[in-house]
């Protein structure tokens, strides 16, 4: 039964790929959309100024890449992955043969990651070789400098901020102790203001901490990072997961409700916009949403070329790496064991 | 409408089946027997339905369905012994004919080499074989029928499910899909065939189940349901020695319609709106005339009134 169902998967995914690349039209789609990363790299590193290109970067592979490029394809093909063999009604030859239905489910996503996989490895690719991140022809993008001078500079500014910060919560707290040690002296003690700005200076150390306390421990991670020889592995890596995490979930909600394209849009687009700004990551660093919000929908690794890579590869990626595997493989799970009890035939 | 001492082929108990809200079919309990049957109705009548119940593409919602005396909703070694020619119109167009019957062979458990062995088999089989290279997609409709066919019958089926298999054939591919059904038949297959052109079933066999909007109106041999009908209207044809007599008096019987004169006025044709009430009023006629009555037959004992009858 094993090896029948590994067969069967095996002739389903290569059937499904043979199809999909198979189609001139689809040949012609991939190669416009996954072809515009690398020329936009082009043009900005031929035509930008630095700090244009670090926004521009910044920008592109950090909010427009991870949901255009990662999100969006997940939810056109391994979303319709079952849905298209039932709108072209070819599910019905499938379900007639004797073998398990959840190879049909699984046949369709192994084919959706590897096409996904390869065009998006070899657009990201494209990209490297021409920004000369990876040994191109330009030796290193100035564009990654200037995020990565940006960062330095965020980062001096918010110790200097946590700086005087501390400073002036000391400067408070020895007042509090003069004033309470004149206060004994002179019973009642007047109310005055050094209570609450005590509070008010606590509080502001709190939201630095809170909000941008991962600038603070950057040039750690950051020595930590420097020269890691899988750099690149560990980035595909990510990626690979990545598509294989989102198409999963976009398989299993193409194979439990109707209208999964809606949910789907709903999910890739709207996710991260509110998501980011109600989640800073230093709030949410140590659970499962980081990581998720980090690598499955913003993937901030991806969405810093070159060193800035490091930064979060040195902690996230074991993690991110294990977040993507479990959710490809639940999302999975769940899809091929909801396929075989729902009805796919569903027209008179 | 099977023997008692066979078993059935297909068995449906208290089934019933809705779409959302609309019912695809209601409360049907019946069986099906060996050889060939016909399963009739009109557009919507829910032939379609009952036959992805029976292939297990659709699950009851009330009742139980069985092939070959077991549950067929998802079971893998059951589709192995049934085979289905979908009404539907759709292949993966780019491959050809001879690669996707391969592919399918292929999920049927049969090695390469096996598997384009039975495609090129059953491909002849259906008088595609030359086609066999032909990308699906440049297909005319008789030979898309045909290749539906032919893959129905990947697994060497025992009982082949067809529905609507003649719809938009030419008399050639018709000929040529009913000439196979036959044959299938006649090698011990049993065969459910739908359609809603009652001439196609006729041809192929007098077992029926006729389905009207969802619910199972009759099933058994046509003859048997006819007797089963009490009044009913029809048309008989008498060849008696005084033809104008019997039919002046005839015409004077309130269950009586309309006579004719056939054959230049050696029979009669005889429309009634009452079949029961005209035979005994037609008995007492010729006993009391003394007609010689030399041969009287219903003249349009076809399916086509039957099922006219049924749906009405």
């Amino acid at each position: 039964m094993g090896t029948e169902a590994a067969r069967a998967t095996w002739l389903i995914f290569a059937r499904t790929v043979a199809r999909t690349l198979g189609r001139p039209r689809n040949l012609v789609l991939a190669f416009v959309f996954y072809a515009f990363p690398p020329a936009l790299g082009w043009l900005l590193v031929t035509l930008a100024e630095p700090r244009a290109q670090a926004a521009a970067f910044t920008t592109f592979y950090g909010i427009v890449y991870p949901t255009l490029y990662l999100a969006l394809p997940a939810l056109l093909l391994g979303g319709s992955a079952i849905a298209r063999e039932v709108e072209e009604r070819t599910i019905t030859y499938l379900l007639l043969r004797p073998v398990p239905r959840w190879t049909v489910v699984a046949g369709n996503y192994l084919a959706a990651v590897l096409v996904l996989g390869l065009l998006t490895t070899a657009s990201l690719a494209a990209f490297y070789a021409i920004c000369g991140l990876r040994g191109g022809p330009a030796k290193e993008l100035g564009g990654t400098e200037a995020v990565v001078d940006s960062f330095e500079k965020e980062q001096a500014e918010y110790r200097r901020e946590a700086r005087a910060l501390r400073e002036r919560e000391e400067a408070l707290r020895h007042e509090q102790r003069a004033r309470g040690r004149g206060a004994e002296a002179n019973r009642p003690r007047p109310t005055d203001d050094v209570d609450r700005q005590l509070v008010e200076v606590r509080r502001d150390r709190r939201s630095l901490r809170r909000d941008r306390g991962d600038v603070g421990r950057l040039d750690e991670r950051w020595r930590a990072g420097e020269d890691r020889p899988d750099r690149a592995l560990v980035l595909v890596g990510i990626l690979w997961l990545g598509i294989a995490a989102n198409t999963a979930l976009f398989l299993f909600l193409g194979t439990a409700i109707r209208h999964y394209f809606m949910a789907g849009i709903v999910y890739a687009v709207l996710y991260p916009l509110v998501a980011m700004p109600l989640f800073r990551a230093s709030r949410i660093k140590w659970t499962v949403l980081h990581f998720h919000v980090q690598t499955l929908v913003h993937n901030e690794a991806l969405a810093a070329p070159g060193r800035l890579a490091d930064l979060y590869l040195g902690e996230a990626s074991a993690g991110a790496l294990l977040v993507l595997l479990a959710t490809a493989v639940v999302f999975l799970a769940a899809a091929c064991v909801l396929f075989p009890r729902k009805e796919y035939v569903l027209d008179r | 409408m099977s023997d008692a001492a066979v078993p059935p082929v297909v068995s449906l108990e208290g089934v019933s089946k809705w779409y959302g809200e609309v019912l695809g079919l209601s409360d049907v309990t019946l069986s099906i027997g060996p050889g060939i049957t016909g399963l009739l109705g009109v557009n919507g009548a829910g032939k379609s339905t009952l036959l992805k119940l029976v292939t297990g593409q659709l699950r009851p919602d009330r009742g139980s369905v069985r092939v070959l005396g077991e549950p067929v909703w998802n079971r893998p070694a059951l589709v192995r012994r049934i085979g289905l020619c979908p009404e539907q119109d759709s292949f993966y167009e780019e491959m050809t004919g001879a690669a996707w019957l391969a592919w399918l062979a292929r999920l049927t458990g049969l090695g390469r080499a096996a598997a384009d062995e039975r495609a090129r088999a059953l491909l002849g089989e259906v008088d595609l074989l030359a086609e066999g290279g032909k990308r699906i997609g440049r297909y005319s409709k008789g030979m898309r029928q045909r290749l539906k066919l032919a893959q129905a019958l990947l697994n060497d089926p025992e009982v082949l499910f067809l529905d609507e298999p003649l719809t938009g054939t030419d008399p050639i591919a018709r000929a040529r899909i009913v000439r196979r059904i036959r044959e299938l038949v006649a090698a011990g297959r049993h065969v459910v065939i739908s359609s809603h052109v009652l001439h196609e079933v006729e041809t192929l066999t007098d077992t029926i189940v006729l389905l009207h909007q969802g619910r199972l109106r009759a099933e058994g041999r046509v003859e048997e349901i006819r007797r089963t009908l009490a009044d009913y209207p029809c048309e008989v044809r008498i060849e008696v020695d005084r033809p104008r007599e019997l039919g002046l008096r005839l015409l004077a019987l309130p269950s009586v319609r309309a006579v004719l004169l056939q054959d230049g006025g050696d029979a009669l044709l005889v429309r009634t709106d009452a079949q029961e009430t005209f035979f005994r009023a037609l008995a007492e006629q010729v006993v009391a005339g003394r007609f010689d009555v030399t041969r009287l037959a219903p003249a349009d004992d076809r399916l086509e009134s039957v099922f006219q009858r049924l749906v009405a």
